[in-house]
């Protein structure tokens, strides 16, 4: 019954910082939720964040059909690479990524550096809208291209044969084969995405434009730090927990359950009929280079921003290397202790799927605690926090471990979807098998889950460790002199006007974040099957 | 690999113990440790290794057998809200980093007590008699450019609002960043009632609004756009430190908003002594010598050296715009909302 303390845990900390919030303003909070929704600039502000998220969803998943299929049935040198790197994008700092879409796409960025050595005008098209969705099918898209090319993978061979005997044309393929396939996948991935937009706070604050392309997260920053307006923020951030856990439940409810891809994705594509046929190879081409053009020039960018040779200094500088330490530790437990809730949340969920129907509202409850740390604003929820602790101790001799523990939350939704289908597949083949041969606690988890369940749980420890190796919103409230790492530092360093070591810092971080994500993931599949695991043991 | 699960649940126990261990010992560290120490809340650029902090903490501690220790909020703005949070329970001897258009509702919290300083020590070019906030360095608002990419900026704000949409700039939120509710009241002062009408006129000028003065200075090194709103002093700092005379502040015919930083004293102090002292250093020659060439401001005292060469060449305001204070407090609202209306056409 650990999933039962994991999520009494993760209601109490979000209802006791946003009840901290409530109690601390002091004014009725259902008369400050109606005034807010009352007010016509919250409602312009909920009109545009569901418009831009709703976008932002719409182009990730449709544009990742396109280049999954593409994938699926091509092999070419750097394929592999290409779906590695391109993941990495998912675990990237928003900050980083946002410098690397200016470097790209800015008014000086290598877009306009081409245009203008072709003798054609400079154009201005990425910040307001068009920067939030471009920096949103950015994180986004390899997620869903993911998603869908791993299911496309496990369509056997012998399939493919009888297609090719039928003399199925790539339309028909598409149409029969499959559409079905990722049709079931859609709405899970969408709702996810979806989530992930309408809560996204760096790149709108830096590529929005301003005020005409708030969101409500910005507007409960703003409300904090800016009015100190708490009853404003607490409603704000109900009013966000409600619309957006809604919709994206009933996603969840559509899909059950968000699926993340468990493997990597990189294994080779399958000979198929539609492979050969020369529209399908010129569109195959097209698709594959636009995405690799859009998915990694940010990446490169942001490297090649550190080539600037004065910014190198900061190597020696201990500030640097205090900060690269902390955000090691601060990474690797946030990450752990992520994927351990994150492991007693999967553990529940399943459980409750596998009771008569009545339960399963309640499996879905269980899914959506994981989803509510994602939904409560940080700043909201850090403000919360430090309401609480004040009573008790002092919240910044609790920094580290506040860091920690906030870190671990955020991380929390990455880690539940990862693992409940993984868990949900070892269990369902081991449980009645299990139940009649009498094994049962740690045996069981020991000898039949955990052979199946080390890659999915090293790819969740790796997503977890980078989500919070990249933090910035927990970090930016409890940082002090002696506490910062990376993504503090580089703010600094843009603060005091060194712009060419805050680009070594930030390819840095890419680079930690990166190598975390590789090694992690690996220790997972080494000596062991890779994918969904089969009951080795049993 | 068979052993991955205990060693992972181990490592965890273990990476978790010693965070918790490390927070121990420096919590019982501050306990054992003689000195006392002194907490000053201020924003990260003020306290960062290539700020005035480092330096100021130095030649403080040098003298008052004390350590002093800083928290860094990510912004002036934020220094104010983290003590409100905090409340009466807070660490913070003093809080360093807000500025005039702030002070009277950082007043209103009722958290802050009077610095007793001698205000006659103060050598500036405004008068000064806040019995609570005690200046420490003062500036211009100013559009900075590079004079090899854009060889006529224009003479006024009227010429930048008029410019047309080639000339493109980049501004910081009001809501989240002092410079740009610098210029919303400089646009204020200068336009009055026909503000909202300017900042209509500015909308397609502006590449983007930023959070903090950090990223939308970035962006501009970068090349994002003609202008970037900033400090006269700007300049300073690229020419001292890197040799490079090609950015300027555009002189604006109105004359510039003026931004003078402030610090106070808690109310709830827990050094009161040690805070008092260091109020009073606040306005000493120590203190007040940092400032020019790692904050990049004016100091509120006369400096026997004089101010560093690279000054000498900056841009001098032709009048120094300065709304009431609080009138700012009163309006700053209806101002902020008139600004998004504005913009978000």
């Amino acid at each position: 019954m650990f999933g039962v303390a994991a999520a009494v845990v993760v209601l109490t900390v979000v209802a006791g910082a946003l009840g901290a919030l409530v109690a601390a303003a002091g004014r009725d909070p259902w008369t400050a939720l109606l005034a807010e929704l009352a007010n016509p600039l919250t409602l312009s502000l909920i009109r545009f964040t569901l418009w831009q998220a709703a976008l932002s969803t719409l182009l990730s998943v449709a544009l990742a059909i396109p280049l999954a299929r593409a994938l699926a049935r091509r092999d070419f040198r750097g394929r592999g690479a290409l779906i590695r790197l391109s993941s990495v994008s998912l675990v990237i700092p928003s900050m980083v990524a946002a410098l690397g879409m200016v470097a790209v796409h800015g008014r000086s960025g290598w877009v306009n550096d081409l245009r203008a050595a072709l003798g054609l005008a400079r154009v201005d098209y990425l910040y307001g809208l068009t920067g939030i969705l471009f920096a949103h099918v950015f994180f986004n898209l390899p997620l869903a291209t993911r998603i869908f090319l791993n299911e496309l993978l496990t369509l056997p061979q012998a399939g493919w044969r009888q297609a090719a005997l039928c003399g199925m044309r790539p339309r028909h393929i598409f149409r029969r084969i499959e559409w079905p396939l990722l049709r079931g996948l859609i709405p899970g991935a969408a709702g996810m995405i979806f989530l992930l937009c309408f809560t996204s706070f760096a790149v709108v604050l830096t590529l929005g434009g301003g005020p005409q392309s708030a969101t409500l997260e910005v507007a409960v920053y703003q409300a904090v730090r800016f009015d100190f307006d708490l009853s404003k923020a607490a409603a704000l951030s109900l009013i966000q927990l409600v619309l957006c856990g809604a919709l994206a439940a009933g996603f969840f409810a559509l899909g059950g359950g968000a699926r993340f891809p468990l493997r990597a994705g990189d294994a080779p594509g399958v000979a198929r009929p539609d492979a050969g046929v020369f529209g399908a190879r010129f569109i195959d081409a097209v698709v594959i280079t636009a995405a690799a053009v859009f998915l990694l020039s940010p990446l490169a960018a942001a490297v090649a921003r550190a080539a600037a040779p004065g910014g190198w200094a900061l190597l020696a500088d201990a500030e640097f290397w205090r900060a690269l330490k902390w955000t090691v530790v601060i990474a690797l437990s946030a990450g752990a202790l992520a994927c351990l809730f994150a492991l007693a949340l999967a553990d529940l969920t399943v459980t409750l799927r596998a009771r008569p129907s009545r339960w399963r509202g309640l499996a879905l409850g269980a899914e959506m605690v994981s989803v509510l740390t994602l939904l409560a604003p940080p700043i909201a929820l850090g403000a919360g926090l430090f309401l609480l602790f004040r009573r008790f101790t002092d919240a910044l001799s609790l920094g580290p471990a506040l860091v920690v523990g906030l870190n671990a939350l955020l991380a929390l939704a990455f880690a539940v979807r990862i693992l409940t289908p993984a868990l949900q597949a070892q269990r369902g083949r081991a449980d009645a098998l299990c139940a009649g041969l009498g094994v049962r606690g740690w045996n069981k988890w020991r000898w039949i889950l955990w052979p199946g369940m080390r890659a999915p749980l090293a790819y969740a420890l790796a997503v977890a460790t980078t989500l919070a190796a990249g933090d910035m919103g927990v970090i930016a409230l409890f940082g002090t002199e002696e506490l910062s790492t990376l993504p503090l530092l580089i703010y600094r360093l843009l603060g005091a006007y060194r712009v060419e070591q805050a680009a070594v810092a930030a390819a840095l971080l890419c680079t930690v974040c990166a190598g975390f994500f590789w090694v992690i993931e690996r220790l997972g599949r080494v000596g062991g099957d890779a994918g969904d695991g089969e009951l080795a043991h049993a | 690999m068979r052993k991955f699960l205990p060693s992972f649940l181990l490592s965890t126990v273990a990476v978790v113990a010693a965070i918790a261990a490390a927070t121990l010992a420096t919590a019982a560290g501050a306990v054992h440790a003689a000195p006392p120490a002194l907490n000053i809340y201020t924003y990260d650029s003020f306290e960062s290794k290539w700020g005035p902090g480092p330096k100021i903490k130095a030649a403080f501690e040098a003298q008052c057998d004390c350590v002093l220790n800083y928290v860094a909020a990510d912004s002036s703005t934020g220094i104010l809200s983290r003590v409100q949070l905090e409340g009466a329970a807070t660490r913070a001897d003093i809080v360093l980093g807000l500025d005039n258009n702030l002070m009277v509702e950082a007043k209103k919290t009722g958290l802050l007590a009077a610095h007793h300083v001698d205000l006659s020590r103060l050598d500036a070019p405004f008068a000064w008699d806040d019995p609570v906030f005690l200046p420490f360095d003062y500036g211009y608002f100013a559009f900075i450019y590079d004079r090899e990419k854009l060889p006529r900026p224009p003479a006024s704000l009227h010429e930048l609002v008029t410019a047309g949409d080639g000339l493109k700039i980049l501004i910081q939120d009001p809501r989240s960043s002092t410079p740009g509710l610098g210029l919303l009241l400089w646009v204020k002062a200068v336009y009055g009632d026909d503000a909202f009408d300017a900042w209509r006129q500015l909308a397609d000028n502006i590449v983007t609004v930023t959070r903090g003065w950090s990223e939308a200075y970035g962006l501009f090194l970068d090349g994002e756009a003609d202008m970037v709103l900033s400090y006269t002093t700007s300049p300073a700092y690229h020419i001292a430190v890197d040799g490079e005379h090609k950015y300027r502040a555009a002189a604006f015919a109105e004359g510039h908003a003026m931004q003078i930083e402030v610090a106070a004293q808690l109310a709830s102090a827990r050094q009161p002594v040690l805070a008092q002292r260091f109020m009073h250093f606040i306005v000493s020659r120590a203190f007040q010598s940092v400032i020019p060439e790692s904050q990049w401001m004016y100091p509120v005292v006369d400096l026997p050296g004089g101010l560093p060469a690279a000054y000498a060449e900056l841009v001098q305001p032709a009048a120094r715009l300065q709304l009431d204070p609080h009138l700012v407090a009163e309006n700053k609202a209806a101002w902020v909302e008139e600004f998004s209306r504005a913009l978000s056409r």
